[in-house]
């Protein structure tokens, strides 16, 4: 029996047929996958798992520009061809030093790890659980042939395992470097939790002056009674793009709390998916941005509420400038078998420019009868009000902005518990905002 | 600039000798100013000078919040007409931050609640404007919690967020903390006794007269307001009736008192209601 249980209840959209094109055949060949395969040396049982996944992303349609979930981000804003030639990335994981922001950098990682922790290369060891994450025949969807298409071409992974009972106090910190000076990186991180562990782990995307596509496929399992602490902060270029699909998978009784913070890239989309398998499941996602430049940020979450008794709640924030926009698509997913489910999200926008342009699109898909859910979204520009209080107080215009915009995000601010993180987005949010 | 004024036009026996052409720290001027094109301050005239108290009564809608916005810079006021000098300069040139800096004080009627932003933050930072260099912030901190118990207020109020989920009592108490932190020139209470039980009042006009009898640069308050209760606890210099935005009477502290007894209409009455002074 694998990690992952298939789900007894299909959540099916019904595909309406708009919106599909044909998917260029030179894209990805059999033969690159085999290259790219090769090149990640991420173990036997990668192979057959990646041509899975390519004969699936051939056979569907891929999504057109009028597809829903990519209307207000145009898939070709994405270099997919390039996909071909991604690069290897180098991970690192160790604990972060704390209050340093220097400590992104790998020389500066301790090496040794907390007993019951392991970083390997190699997905031999996991072959079965992998096929379970990635196997979900039940949802051959359009949407879903971009995510088949960065699993077969996969330039890169590691699986970080926490093994059963071990909690782990010190927040870690997975680095991750792209090595040769090449456009486009896939890497596929597995974070596999056991039963009853605890741990907080911290991605920095911070590649310097790389302007490539970054496109990491990140999958969580928290088993039974485990819970997680994930920090992902996206600084990339403003030259390169981002295309990261995170998913956590809960089990019964597990719990995750994440924040997702979105300062870079020229386009930015992340998928977060959050699945509820089994009762008792707890998660609260928090998410930023900043839209800053010409910047384009499209944020799509989703719960999915599989089980009865599990609660989720997503959190989201942004703030845009000049001409930069961004794309919120939110969804909760409630299965008819998915009884007492607690489900809420919330987006809020700060619009800082007269140009700057925010889109919420909250949806609810509920089949279950006694459930609480929620969702609210709103887009506001700061205060007039609330400007004239401090500036009547002695602050100039800009600086009672920036304290508007501070008192904004403080409620996010507060919810990331590692230092290292807080110190990292506080100051590249003020460098952004008011340089 | 040498002293020139030979002139007692206010019967003191001193000379003025500031280069400035009048003494004054506040002088407005045939002031006409409105809101959404409706005009609301129709010729005011008033002059302040540091140290004293002045009241402004009048009934609802005479242009008493209008006049302490326009004193403030608000961009919903526009003046269409009329000169306001602050230290002889003028002040209405001047953005609503600048005005801060060189010494106004508003408090406001209605205080905005600032989510996210601390109390001790926001003093800081706007005590910082008007410093050369920033006060440090254990040293602020001893200030803040120094002003705070002068006027009642607990020390948790300092890390909570600005007026948020705050009683009305306790954000008006909060304006008065920040005047007492900034040390203004000018401060203009606006209604700061509407809706404050007798204690809070106490409270709050004790602390402007501690504030003003502290202070090292002579401040000037102008208190606006529609009841006579604050005044028994806040004695005023000079009291002005404000009616349809003019001021059409000036007296004493004693007329307080008559208005209180005997309500607005024998002013309108008696000034026949063309607000000329």
């Amino acid at each position: 029996m694998g990690i992952v249980p298939v789900p007894k209840v299909r959540i099916m959209n019904v595909n309406q047929g708009e919106g599909e094109s044909q998917v260029p055949s030179k894209w990805l060949t059999l033969r690159d996958v085999q290259a790219l395969d090769e090149r990640a040396a991420l173990g036997r049982p990668m192979l057959a798992l990646r041509q899975e996944a390519l004969t699936r992303f051939l056979s569907l349609p891929f999504p057109a520009t009028n597809h829903e979930l990519w209307r207000h981000t145009k898939t070709d804003l994405f270099d997919w061809e390039g996909l071909r030639n991604s690069s290897v990335v180098d991970f690192k994981l160790g604990l972060t030093e704390s209050g340093s922001a220097s400590a992104a950098s790998t020389e500066t990682l301790t090496s040794a790890l907390p007993e019951g922790v392991t970083l390997s290369v190699d997905f031999s060891a996991y072959a079965s659980q992998l096929g379970d994450l990635f196997g979900e025949r039940a949802l051959d969807l359009v949407e879903n042939s971009p995510a088949q298409m960065l699993l077969a071409a996969a330039s890169a992974g590691c699986v970080v395992h926490v093994a059963k009972g071990r909690k782990i106090k010190e927040p870690l910190l997975l680095s991750q470097v792209v090595k040769a000076a090449s456009t486009s990186a896939a890497p596929l991180i597995v974070v596999l939790v056991e039963p009853n562990a605890s741990v907080t782990i911290v991605e920095d995307i911070e590649l310097g002056a790389w302007a490539g596509l970054y496109a990491p496929r990140v999958e969580v399992v928290i088993q039974a009674n485990a819970s997680m602490e994930f920090v992902s902060i996206q600084r990339l270029s403003n030259a390169a793009t981002y295309l990261g699909r995170h998913r956590f998978h809960l089990l019964r009784d597990a719990s995750v709390r994440s924040i997702h913070v979105a300062l870079g890239a020229k386009t930015a989309r992340l998928d977060l998916d959050c699945k509820l398998y089994e009762p008792g499941g707890q998660a609260d996602m928090f998410s930023l941005y900043l839209g800053a430049g010409g910047r384009h940020v499209d944020f799509h979450p989703t719960q999915w509420h599989l089980a009865p008794h599990c609660r989720s709640n997503l959190y989201c924030k942004g703030a845009l400038k000049d001409v930069s926009r961004s794309v919120y698509f939110g969804y909760i997913r409630v299965a008819e078998a998915a009884q007492k489910t607690d489900a809420y999200q919330t987006n809020r926008n700060l619009l800082l420019s007269p140009d700057a342009r925010a889109d919420a699109i909250p949806n609810l898909e509920i089949k279950a009868n006694d459930v609480k859910c929620s969702h609210g979204a709103s887009i506001g520009q700061v205060g007039a009000e609330e400007l004239f209080y401090l500036m009547s107080r002695g602050l100039p215009r800009a600086a009672s902005e920036k304290l508007l915009v501070e008192g904004f995000f403080a409620d996010l601010m507060g919810k990331i518990s590692s230092q290292f993180a807080r110190d990292v987005v506080d100051r590249v949010v003020m460098e952004q905002l008011y340089a | 600039m040498t002293a020139t004024s030979g002139t007692a036009s206010t019967g003191s026996a001193t000379t003025e000798t500031t280069s400035a052409a009048t003494a004054d720290l506040l002088s407005i001027s045939d002031l006409r100013a409105g809101i959404e094109g409706k005009e609301i301050l129709k010729g005011l005239n008033l002059s302040m000078r540091p140290g004293e108290v002045h009241a402004i009564m009048g009934p609802n809608g005479s242009g008493k919040s209008t006049l302490s916005k326009v004193i403030a810079g608000h961009p919903l006021y526009p003046v269409t007409s009329g000169s306001v000098k602050f230290g002889g300069e003028d002040l209405l040139s001047l953005e609503p931050d600048e005005r801060a800096r060189k010494g106004v004080f508003l408090a406001f009627q209605y205080p905005q609640e600032i989510p996210g932003v601390s109390i001790m933050n926001f003093l800081r930072t706007a005590l910082n404007t008007r410093r050369e260099k920033d006060m440090p912030v254990l040293e602020f901190r001893k200030l803040l919690y120094q002003k705070m118990e002068m006027l009642d207020m607990d020390k948790s109020f300092a890390t909570r967020f600005v007026n948020e989920g705050f009683s009305g009592g306790e954000k008006k108490r909060n304006e008065i903390l920040q005047m007492a932190i900034l040390e203004p020139r000018l401060s203009v209470l606006d209604e700061t006794d509407s809706g404050l039980d007798i204690d809070a009042l106490k409270i709050v006009a004790g602390g402007v007269n501690r504030i003003m009898a502290e202070s090292t640069n002579k401040p000037a308050v102008l208190v606006i307001t529609h009841y006579h209760r604050i005044l028994d606890h806040l004695k005023p210099d000079f009291v002005h009736v404000l009616f349809d935005g003019r001021i059409i009477r000036s007296g004493t502290s004693d007329l307080a008192l008559q208005l209180e007894s005997r309500g607005y209409d024998w002013v309108i009455e008696e000034s026949g209601k063309s607000g000329a002074h």
